[in-house]
């Protein structure tokens, strides 16, 4: 019946507002009819305030002509018009995927686990970018009471797959002994702990995070800045690591790194935790992780699209997904099978300024910047040491960054044979396991390439 | 008067004393607001070639296919001023409240200067439309904001629509992790009209309030005046009022007559503040 009268509300003031008000204030507000009253309900105090300095004659006003009678079913005898922050029926989250809840929980706290099922080791693509992270997630998962590894810190750049490892985490632990895993991204942790305190229940909050058996907390570097939340963060840390109950930290960067974090949390992340570093996927890894996309939503990539577009898109797993995403649904739309044209038909724009940053001179011109060598040095016939590191490294990443052919690349480099570039990507690669200092010269070219 | 403050003079008078007040007309002159939301529809939208799989992109978007179906459940679409995005963002929100979703609009360029907590909350829409992200970048408190609501309303399942004028990779976000959100979402371009475009857009719109507006008019008015949507849609909202206070029918010579009145403020910026970038 509420719903009617407020239907009817809305049809008039559509016609009342402009597209901009209506969608922005009216559109945002839930409403019931209770008692005669209308209360609508906004999703915060700005709109509240907002819709009743500006928009609550307007409401009252086409309610009259709702109750006029020239609406079906009129006003339903609406008195009055509350505006209020909050929602109509406290309605929660939906259901997160994978769900098994033990312990009644305090309202302030969200009743789901926040594990999303689809995410898995099995659907993890792990390669040599990752291996390590992998490794150690998968550790922790078969064995969570391990006391040497309490706190499992994955950190690298964003879209990398940080928070799928954590989530395989949870998913792995639910199906053992653990029945309390909690997954939470940092804001949201935040939030519950604010609604706790406002809901004069921060007690049992904390006593609630305390006793989970696996807590799996998202993008800590959101907790900058933030100091009652890093605090009682820290006591719930400290209270499952005198548990020795599983902590999965996931984050952009080391540690030590992160700014505005309390320097006890910063030591109790890395003291007390095993930092596990994830990097950029390589060629191989992106082509696979393209071609395990695809077949979750029932499609069988074509080889040489998937190598294409591993070829093309560079910088990390979520560019992959939203690229993938719009060749499928181009394809889709035009009734076309995937191809390697229709792929490029489909990234043309996307791809457009990529192409350009990525030219063999300019990785030339940021790789020998970058390692204090002159670009002429670099296509000239010298063989010091610095210099034919430096050559081999814009090799790779020529090879790795752009469609040039091995020959095309060898002239670029002052008339080498593709064998030599071929040389200097295994020799590259070889380092890259082997030399810290190189791998990190490359992480860091690769990321400002492609960045 | 700033850009903010035209746009709160917008919402005080209501469209029509948005579009005179920005023109320096006299109110008293207006015989009715003709302005209407219903103006903006996927129906009245000119589709071109370029253009046709992102309407019917918005079109599912709008409607809830589920991204099961192929359709997926967050876009962001790119596009200059005057591309035709805030008309799109009307239809798709008017289609999705049509069917019984809950949908809401977060327009960040009118947004930018106030607190990010407007935003809070939001994520319990079916259907987010958040326009001009790119207003916000280097604002780290929006850009943080933006990231939380992403994530809750992925969490809750919304269906998110994200527009500005440049593609996320070509946006000088501060946050790395607002940028790779966005770039997740399935990106479109959308193209702007070319001059024939432009011509059958403002043909169907003159339609749509009742104008006969001949291909002499066109010609004359493209000649003459500027040739962007934004202009264009707030000047035949001029013509039409003009036409129906002086009793009279748009002739070339009344269109000159009407030009040579207006002392030529900025129409196309002012009229993209508020968000009639219609074609």
């Amino acid at each position: 019946m509420s719903e009617a009268v407020w239907k009817s509300c809305l049809d008039r003031l559509e016609g009342d507002l402009t597209p901009q008000d209506f969608n922005t204030y009216i559109g945002s507000l839930q409403a019931v009819v209770e008692n005669g009253v209308l209360r609508l309900f906004a999703p915060n105090r700005y709109i509240r305030d907002e819709v009743e300095k500006n928009f609550v004659s307007c409401i009252e006003s086409a309610l009259e002509r709702v109750g006029s009678g020239d609406d079906e079913g009129g006003s339903q005898g609406v008195e009055r018009v509350v505006v209020e922050v909050g929602n109509p029926s406290q309605k929660t989250e939906r259901p997160a995927e994978n769900t098994r809840t033990s312990v009644q929980r305090p309202a302030a706290i969200d009743p789901n686990s926040g594990l999303q099922a689809t995410f898995t080791f099995e659907n993890f693509v792990t390669g040599y970018s990752n291996q390590i992270a992998s490794a150690a997630s998968k550790q922790a998962a078969d064995n969570p009471d391990d006391p040497n590894c309490n706190i499992l810190f994955i950190y690298g750049g964003v879209g990398l797959g940080k928070t799928h490892l954590m989530h395989a985490i949870g998913n792995h632990l639910l199906q053992g002994k653990s029945s309390e895993v909690i997954y939470r991204h940092s804001e949201q942790f935040v939030n519950e702990m604010v609604s706790a305190i406002q809901r004069k229940c921060i007690g049992e909050f904390a006593k609630f995070y305390r006793s989970v058996d696996a807590l799996l907390i998202d993008d800590v570097q959101f907790f900058a800045g933030k100091e009652r939340s890093q605090a009682e963060f820290f006591h719930t840390l400290n209270a499952l690591f005198e548990r020795k109950r599983l902590v999965v930290l996931s984050c952009d960067r080391y540690p030590k790194e992160i700014d505005g974090i309390e320097e006890r949390l910063q030591s109790r992340f890395s003291g007390s935790g095993l930092p596990v570093f994830i990097e950029p996927p390589d060629r191989e890894m992106r082509a696979e992780i393209l071609y395990k996309k695809a077949l979750a939503q029932g499609i069988d990539l074509p080889v040489a699209v998937q190598d294409w577009m591993a070829k093309e898109v560079h910088s990390n797993v979520r560019d992959l997904e939203g690229a993938l995403n719009r060749v499928i649904a181009t394809a889709r739309f035009m009734k076309r099978e995937l191809t390697v044209d229709l792929a490029k038909e489909a990234l043309r724009d996307l791809l457009a300024s990529q192409g350009r940053r990525a030219s063999i001179e300019n990785i030339q011109s940021v790789a020998a910047s970058r390692l204090g060598i002159r670009v002429a040095d670099i296509k000239s016939r010298k063989k010091t040491r610095p210099i034919t590191r430096c050559r081999q490294i814009a090799m790779a990443l020529a090879r790795e960054l752009t469609e040039h052919s091995l020959p095309e690349i060898g002239d670029a480099f002052g008339g080498r044979d593709h064998t030599t570039v071929l040389h200097a990507c295994r020799k590259i690669k070889e380092l890259r396991a082997t030399d810290p200092k190189v791998n990190d010269d490359y992480r860091m070219l690769l990321r400002q390439l492609t960045s | 008067m700033s850009a903010k403050n035209e746009a709160s003079d917008a919402r005080a008078h209501g469209p029509a004393g948005a579009i005179e007040s920005m023109a320096g007309i006299d109110a008293a002159q207006i015989p009715l607001p003709l302005y209407l939301p219903q103006h903006l529809r996927f129906e009245n939208f000119e589709v071109t070639p370029r253009s046709v799989e992102i309407v019917q992109a918005l079109k599912s978007f709008a409607e809830g296919s589920s991204p099961a179906s192929g359709h997926p459940a967050r876009l962001f679409i790119a596009g200059e001023g005057g591309s035709g995005k805030s008309h799109l963002s009307v239809a798709v929100l008017r289609t999705a409240g049509g069917l019984g979703f809950d949908a809401a609009l977060i327009p960040l360029r009118l947004w930018m200067d106030r607190p990010p907590g407007m935003i809070q909350g939001m994520e319990r829409a079916d259907l987010i439309c958040i326009e001009d992200i790119d207003a916000i970048a280097g604002i780290s408190r929006w850009e943080e904001s933006l990231v939380f609501l992403i994530e809750a309303s992925m969490r809750r399942k919304a269906r998110l629509l994200v527009s500005a004028r440049k593609q996320p990779a070509h946006i000088p976000f501060g946050l790395a992790d607002l940028r790779s959100r966005l770039n997740a979402s399935t990106v479109y371009r959308l193209p702007a009209l070319d001059d024939e475009g432009r011509a059958r857009a403002l043909r169907r719109h003159a339609m749509d309030r009742g104008i006969d507006i001949s291909d002499e008019i066109i010609a004359y008015l493209f000649a003459r005046y500027r040739r962007d949507m934004p202009s264009l849609m707030a000047l035949l909202e001029r013509l039409d009022r003009r036409s129906l206070g002086a009793r009279r029918r748009l002739t070339v010579p009344f269109v000159r007559q009407i030009l040579e009145s207006l002392d030529e403020p900025p129409l196309g910026e002012a009229m993209d503040e508020v968000r009639i970038d219609s074609s």
